[in-house]
């Protein structure tokens, strides 16, 4: 090779060197341009542009940091399903083990945020059957918690949190909130024992009141019938008025009690978006 | 000859710049996202590329893609606007129809251009009569457009449209006067049609009883409880055979639309994603 082919083949080399890092820094701009999207919480034209890095990443350069950006827009639009797709690219993206846990714990929150607690807890499951991530044994559990506060579960929520250290803000927060709630079969075998009392133990008195009086005066009348040997009489007092009381007393008492759950459920959910500073969801 | 070889390519490579947002690279990447299902963002990309090029196949995509979501008042807007000479304008008359369809503005479609209707959308058209309260035109012009794996299915949508297996309000009405609960029998609602003739008849009974052991108050009590029964169970008997009729009307529009998305509504399928 002489020296002007040894000349020139260095300059192509160059020049196609070049081409790349142009290519990658065009890339490179055009993330951060996203990216200022994403900060801007412009989050609908920052999922267009980081697909758009997504597709001219001849490189493969991006795919982790832009499927996850990708994702985190989506779950900040409630796109929950376009979300965890986008948060599975990105682990099978993923160059180190931290960023596959990671993408792994932002699945696990959407699960909780989306309410399939199954999942969540599963996907949960498998990570601490995972030697790989032991040394994150007590964040697993933190969400473990959430995800049960999420179905309603606060006793186990609390217990899960108690994992993490016995006087947990969340374990003694979730324990207290079980321990408020009304026992809704409690609540329909009082009513049962004695029409309105299941009314009393959720608070409603006048309603008990009611509902007592009510069955009293029907009770009284179809026993009054069936003395006077009015059996007829007896059967359709009992039949269409006394029973529907009856019956009618204990809905009420399942109806209020659940009522009055969902409304201490509702206020601690508030507490926990609002209030509580931790790490949610 | 080197220096000018020298300046060719270092000029060549300063000037060289990949701007994703070129109209072609935006093409490339709406074509992309269209195959993605994305179809809000590559129509916003085709909308882009389109302000500096003229290509057909994107105008047809844009309203494909308003179509894809749902939008459908803007896909007729842009379907409509498809030229005579596109590739796709036969593709295109049929997609506003289809699009006229689920804005189930069926007289729009039965208005649609007479002239040189071909035969897709002659069936689509006639479809649409079957969802339409419009007449239906005579059995052999209905069916002739279809082909003869269809016409079974095509001529039970058709005697269904003309004899509807309704049910009679006043009949119903008429039988749980004579028979109360009768009429909800005939509306094929069987337990509410018992427990009406028992609860009547339960409730004439206490009233008769009451009158023939001189327990008059009592008796009147049952017997205005009774006419109260009554009536209702005639008005009763009248609305669940207009509940009857609204729910064959909607089961066979349910049909008939089930019977268009098996058939991707004459539409041929695209091969924009190969």
């Amino acid at each position: 090779m002489n020296f002007v082919n040894r000349i020139i083949l260095s300059i192509q080399i160059f020049f196609l060197l070049s081409i790349c890092i142009n290519a990658q820094t065009e890339l490179f701009e055009q993330f951060h341009y996203a990216q200022s999207l994403y900060e801007n919480e412009n989050y609908f034209d920052a999922v267009t542009e980081f697909k758009r890095v997504l597709f001219f990443d001849d490189q493969k350069e991006f795919q982790y940091s832009a499927n996850f950006y990708i994702a985190d827009s989506y779950k900040s639009g409630g796109m929950f399903s376009e979300a965890i797709r986008y948060f599975t690219l990105a682990e099978l993206a993923s160059q180190t083990i931290d960023d596959v846990y990671i993408c792994k714990i932002e699945n696990i929150k959407l699960n909780i945020l989306r309410r399939t607690t199954e999942r969540a807890n599963r996907l949960i499951d498998e990570l601490l059957s995972d030697e790989r991530f032991s040394s994150k044994t007590k964040e697993l559990y933190y969400w473990k918690g959430w995800s049960y506060i999420f179905s309603d579960k606060w006793e186990e929520a609390s217990n899960e949190f108690s994992k993490i250290k016995p006087d947990h803000e969340l374990s003694s927060f979730s324990q207290a909130i079980y321990d408020s709630l009304y026992d809704v079969q409690f609540a329909k075998v009082l009513s049962y024992i004695l029409p309105g009392a299941g009314q009393f133990y959720t608070g409603e008195y006048l309603s008990g009141i009611l509902s007592l009086g009510w069955n009293a005066l029907w009770g009284y009348l179809t026993i009054n019938a069936f003395t006077e040997e009015r059996v007829f009489d007896g059967l359709v007092v009992a039949n269409f008025l006394w029973l529907r009381f009856y019956n009618g007393n204990v809905y009420n008492a399942e109806k209020f009690a659940r009522e009055k759950n969902r409304k201490i459920t509702n206020r601690a959910l508030d507490y926990l978006q609002s209030i509580y500073v931790g790490d949610k969801p | 000859m080197i220096k000018i070889l020298l300046f060719v390519i270092i000029s060549s490579n300063f000037s060289y710049s990949q701007n994703f947002h070129t109209p072609e690279n935006r093409k490339l990447f709406a074509d992309y996202l269209f195959c993605s299902k994305d179809y809000l963002r590559a129509v916003l990309e085709y909308e882009e590329y389109i302000k500096h090029f003229d290509n057909d196949t994107v105008l047809f995509k844009i309203a494909l893609g308003y179509s894809k979501i749902e939008n459908y008042n803007e896909a007729v807007k842009r379907f409509i606007n498809i030229s005579v000479q596109s590739d796709y304008y036969s593709s295109a008359r049929l997609e506003y129809l289809k699009s006229k369809l689920f804005l189930e503005d069926y007289n729009s479609i039965i208005d649609f251009s007479r002239n040189n209707l071909r035969n897709n959308e002659l069936k689509l058209i006639s479809m649409s009569i079957l969802l339409s309260d419009k007449n239906l035109p005579e059995r052999n012009n209905f069916i002739f457009a279809f082909e003869d794996n269809l016409r079974t299915q095509i001529e039970d949508f058709f005697d269904h449209k003309i004899n509807p297996p309704y049910k009679s309000p006043l009949l119903a009405g008429i039988f749980s006067t004579v028979v109360p609960g009768s009429g909800k029998l005939y509306t094929n609602q069987i337990s509410e049609g018992l427990t009406s003739l028992v609860l009547n008849g339960l409730v004439a009974f206490l009233s008769y009883n009451n009158f023939k052991n001189d327990h008059t108050t009592r008796g009147w009590i049952f017997a205005g409880v009774g006419a109260f029964f009554y009536a209702g169970n005639i008005y009763g008997s009248a609305v669940s055979a207009n509940i009857y009729n609204q729910r064959v009307d909607y089961e066979y529009k349910e049909n008939v639309k089930v019977f268009l998305e098996a058939h991707n509504y004459f539409i041929e399928r695209y091969e924009f994603c190969k």
